[in-house]
C-alpha cells in the first residue's frame, strides 16, 4: 500500500515540470550563485571598482597598486573628480596616494569609501596589506621595523624609547564619502532590496489571478463586452502597480521609523523612484501571468525567476561583493535597478536625474511587461 | 427590460453564412449556415470535437473566419461561461455594478439598471452577499444576469445549469424562457439533450464541423421517425437476446433490444413474436423518441 503511493508521488512529481524544476533545478542554481559569490569573496578577491589618484609620486608604489586584482582601477587627476565618481556610484572606493610606504608618521593611503559599502574599506585594507607585502616585502618590512622602533624603541640598543613619540600611523586611512551623520546605508540598503524582492513576488503572485479569470471564463465574457479584454489586462495592472507602491511605502515606513532611513528627506524622488520599481514589478507579473496557462505553472516561474533575479540583482548580498561575471548578469535584473535607483537616493543624496539609467530601466521594463501582456493576451483569445 | 422586436419579419438576432474555420491548415467548420430570430432559443448540439467551441467562438468575434460571415444584430452578444465566471469575493450587487459597467452603461443608469436585472433573475434577496457564499444555483443565476445587464440581442449561454440540484435547474430553465419570451435570441450549447430539449424550440447539430441537421426540434424529430415510436424490451434471461434480436430485427442496446415501430400495435407484435418463440420478456416499454435519439443516430458515427 505504502509502495504504491510513493509510486503515485513519483510518476505525478516525474510529469510535474514545475514542481521537477522547483525541486532539482533552482536549489543548485540558486547554490551556484551563492558559491560564485562568495568564493570570490572568501578568496580574498572582490573585482572592485577603485579610483586613484596619486598627491605624491612613487612609482614603486604605483606599479604595485596597478598589479592589484581589482575589476577596474581609473586614474584621477583631480581628487575632486574621483570623489564625484564615488558620490554618483561609478566607483567602489577610491585610494588616494599621499605618502611614503616607510614614512610611519602619515598613513600613505587615503581610502574614500561609499557609504553604502563600508566593508569595502576593510577588503580593500587587507587586499593592500596582502598585496604590497607580496609584491614590496622590502618595503613593507622597512615600514615594520620603523613602526616596531616607534613602539618598542630602536632596534639597536641605542637607548630607551621615546615615552614621548606619537604612535606611528596605520597603513591606510579611511574617510566614507558623504555625510557622517547619516543613517546606517546597510539598513537602507536592504530597506530597497527586500521591498523590490517582496514587490515582485507580490506582483506576480497576484498578477497570477488573470490566469483564473481566463480558466473560469471570465475573459470570455469581457471579450464579448464593449471594454474588451483590454481593460481587464490593464486594470489588473494598475492595481499591480499600486499594490507594489503601497507595499514598499510598508516597508519604507518601517524602515524609516525604526531606523532611520531617510525617505522623509527626499519625498519626491522616493515616490518616482518607488512608483517606476512597483511599475516594473507589475510588467513582469503581467508577462508571468499572460504566458503561463495555470496558476501552479505561473507560481513555479514567479518563484524561479524571482529567486534568481533577487540572487543576481543584489536583494540578498550586495552586487559588490559578486564576482565581476555575476555582477554583470545582475545588472540587468529589476532588483540591481531599484536598489541603484534608492542606493543614489537615499545614500549617496543624488538628484533624480543622476539616476536616470536605473530609473528608465525599470520604467522600460514596465511598460514593455504591459504592452506584451496586453499583445499575448489578444493573441491568446483571438485565435 | 427593454422590449424587443419579435413580429415575424424582424431581422434575425444571429445570422451566419458560408463560415469556414481553420486552424492553421485543419480546417474546423465548413460550410455553415444559421440564422437565430429573436424570441427563439436554439440548441447547439454534437459530440466532443464537433465544433461547438469553435463555432461559438466565431459568434463571439474571437476568431478571423477563412470565409463566410457571422452578422449580430447591433454587435450585441453576450456569454454566460460555463464556469461562474463572477468576482467572487464581491457581493451580487457589486458584481452587476461592475459588470455594468464594463458594459459601457452610463453611469447614471447604473443603479436602476442593476436593481432591474436582480429582479429580472429573482436574485434580488440576496443582493448584500458575496458570490462565494451563494449556493450554484443561485450563482448561476447572478452567472446570466451578468450577461444581461445591457440586454443584448443574441445570449449564448455555455452548459447553463451543470451541477446544480433540480430545483435550481427548473428555475433557470424558467429564467432563460422568460429572456427568450422577451424578446432575446438564446443560443444553448449543452451535452444535456434532456435540457436542450426543454428549453429550446429549435436545435442546431454539428458533427465533424458541419450542420447536419438544423430547425424546429418537433420538425426534426418528425423528419427523422416520422410518428414512429421507440420499442425497448429487457429479458428474464440476457442469453436469449442474440436470437431475440434475430427474430424481431431490433438491435442488442445495453441489457435489452430497442429500435423504431410504426405504432403499438407493431410493438406488441413482436413482443408476442418472441413469447411464441418461448424467450420470457421481462420488461416492455414504448416511448416517443427523444433528442437523444436523434443526435445519437446522426452522430453515430463520429463517437471518440
Amino acid at each position: 500500500m505504502i509502495l504504491t503511493i510513493l509510486r503515485v508521488m513519483l510518476i505525478g512529481l516525474l510529469r510535474d515540470r514545475g514542481a521537477l524544476a522547483m525541486i532539482f533545478l533552482l536549489p543548485p542554481a540558486i547554490y551556484l550563485i551563492f558559491a560564485a559569490i562568495f568564493s570570490g569573496t572568501g578568496q580574498g578577491n572582490p573585482e572592485l571598482r577603485m579610483g586613484l589618484h596619486v598627491a605624491r609620486a612613487d612609482a614603486a608604489l604605483e606599479a604595485a597598486i596597478e598589479a592589484m586584482p581589482l575589476q577596474t582601477l581609473r586614474r584621477y587627476d583631480d581628487p575632486a573628480l574621483l570623489r564625484l565618481d564615488l558620490t554618483e556610484g561609478r566607483l567602489d572606493a577610491g585610494l588616494v596616494l599621499s605618502g611614503a610606504l616607510d614614512d610611519v608618521d602619515a598613513a600613505p593611503f587615503l581610502l574614500l569609501v561609499d557609504p553604502g559599502k563600508p566593508m569595502v574599506a576593510a577588503l580593500l585594507d587587507g587586499r593592500l596589506r596582502a598585496h604590497l607585502g607580496a609584491g614590496m616585502p622590502d618595503a613593507m618590512a622597512r615600514r615594520q621595523m620603523n613602526a616596531l622602533s616607534r613602539r618598542i624603541g630602536p632596534l639597536a640598543p641605542t637607548g630607551p624609547p621615546d615615552p614621548e613619540a606619537a604612535a606611528p600611523a596605520a597603513l591606510t586611512a579611511v574617510e566614507v564619502v558623504g555625510d557622517p551623520e547619516a543613517t546606517d546605508p546597510t539598513v537602507t540598503y536592504y530597506a530597497g532590496a527586500i521591498a523590490v524582492m517582496f514587490l515582485l513576488f507580490s506582483a506576480t503572485q497576484t498578477a497570477a489571478g488573470l490566469i483564473d479569470d481566463r480558466r473560469s471564463g471570465l475573459l470570455d465574457r469581457f471579450a464579448a463586452t464593449p471594454a474588451g479584454i483590454d481593460v481587464v489586462v490593464m486594470g489588473r495592472f494598475a492595481f499591480l502597480v499600486l499594490q507594489g507602491f503601497v507595499q514598499a511605502g510598508a516597508v519604507f515606513a518601517v524602515a524609516a521609523l525604526v531606523d532611520g532611513v531617510p525617505v522623509a528627506e527626499h519625498p519626491l524622488g522616493w515616490v518616482v523612484v518607488t512608483a517606476l520599481v512597483a511599475l516594473a514589478a507589475a510588467g513582469m507579473g503581467m508577462v508571468a501571468a499572460v504566458l503561463c496557462t495555470t496558476r501552479a505553472q505561473a507560481q513555479t516561474v514567479a518563484t524561479f525567476v524571482v529567486l534568481v533575479s533577487s540572487a543576481l540583482g543584489g536583494s540578498m548580498v550586495p552586487r559588490f561583493l559578486m564576482p565581476d561575471r555575476l555582477r554583470e548578469i545582475g545588472s540587468f535584473s529589476p532588483n540591481a535597478w531599484a536598489i541603484d535607483a534608492y542606493q543614489g537616493l537615499l545614500v549617496r543624496g543624488q538628484p533624480l536625474a543622476a539616476l536616470a539609467e536605473p530609473l528608465l530601466a525599470l520604467g522600460a521594463l514596465g511598460v514593455l511587461g504591459i504592452a506584451g501582456s496586453v499583445l499575448i493576451s489578444r493573441r491568446r483569445m483571438m485565435l | 427590460m427593454i422590449p424587443l422586436p419579435r413580429h415575424a419579419d424582424a431581422p434575425p438576432v444571429l445570422r451566419v453564412e458560408g463560415l469556414d474555420i481553420a486552424y492553421g491548415t485543419a480546417p474546423v467548420l465548413h460550410g455553415i449556415d444559421l440564422r437565430i430570430g429573436a424570441g427563439e432559443a436554439h440548441c447547439l448540439l454534437g459530440r466532443n470535437g464537433a465544433g461547438k467551441t469553435t463555432l461559438v467562438r466565431a459568434i463571439l468575434g474571437r476568431i478571423r473566419p477563412r470565409a463566410g460571415t457571422v452578422t449580430v444584430e447591433k454587435g450585441r452578444v453576450a456569454l454566460v461561461p460555463q464556469d461562474i465566471a463572477l468576482f467572487p469575493k464581491l457581493t451580487v450587487r457589486e458584481n452587476l455594478a461592475a459588470f455594468a459597467r464594463l458594459s459601457g452603461l452610463p453611469r447614471g443608469a447604473i443603479g436602476a439598471r442593476v436593481a432591474e436585472t436582480m429582479a429580472q433573475a429573482g436574485i434580488a434577496e440576496r443582493r448584500d452577499e458575496r458570490v462565494e457564499t451563494l449556493s450554484g444555483g443561485w450563482q448561476r443565476r447572478v452567472n446570466i444576469a451578468a450577461a444581461i445587464l445591457d440586454t443584448p440581442r443574441l445570449l449564448v449561454l455555455d452548459e447553463p445549469t451543470v451541477g446544480v440540484d433540480a430545483a435550481a435547474r427548473a428555475g433557470l430553465h424558467a429564467l432563460i424562457d422568460d429572456l427568450r419570451a422577451g424578446g432575446m435570441g438564446i443560443l444553448v450549447v449543452t451535452h444535456d439533450l434532456d435540457e436542450a430539449a426543454t428549453l429550446c424550440g429549435h436545435a442546431i447539430l454539428l458533427d465533424a464541423g458541419r450542420v447536419v441537421r438544423a430547425g424546429p426540434i418537433a420538425d426534426l424529430m418528425e423528419g427523422a421517425f416520422r410518428h414512429d415510436l421507440r420499442l425497448s424490451i429487457a429479458f428474464v434471461d440476457p442469453a436469449e437476446m442474440p436470437r431475440a434480436a434475430a427474430l424481431t430485427g431490433l438491435e442488442i442496446a445495453g441489457e435489452g433490444l430497442t429500435g423504431m415501430v410504426a405504432d403499438a400495435a407493431g410493438g406488441l407484435h413482436l413482443v408476442e413474436s418472441l413469447t411464441a418463440a418461448g424467450i420470457a420478456v421481462r420488461a416492455v416499454s414504448l416511448e416517443r423518441p427523444a433528442l437523444a435519439h436523434l443526435h445519437d443516430a446522426l452522430t453515430a458515427g463520429s463517437a471518440p
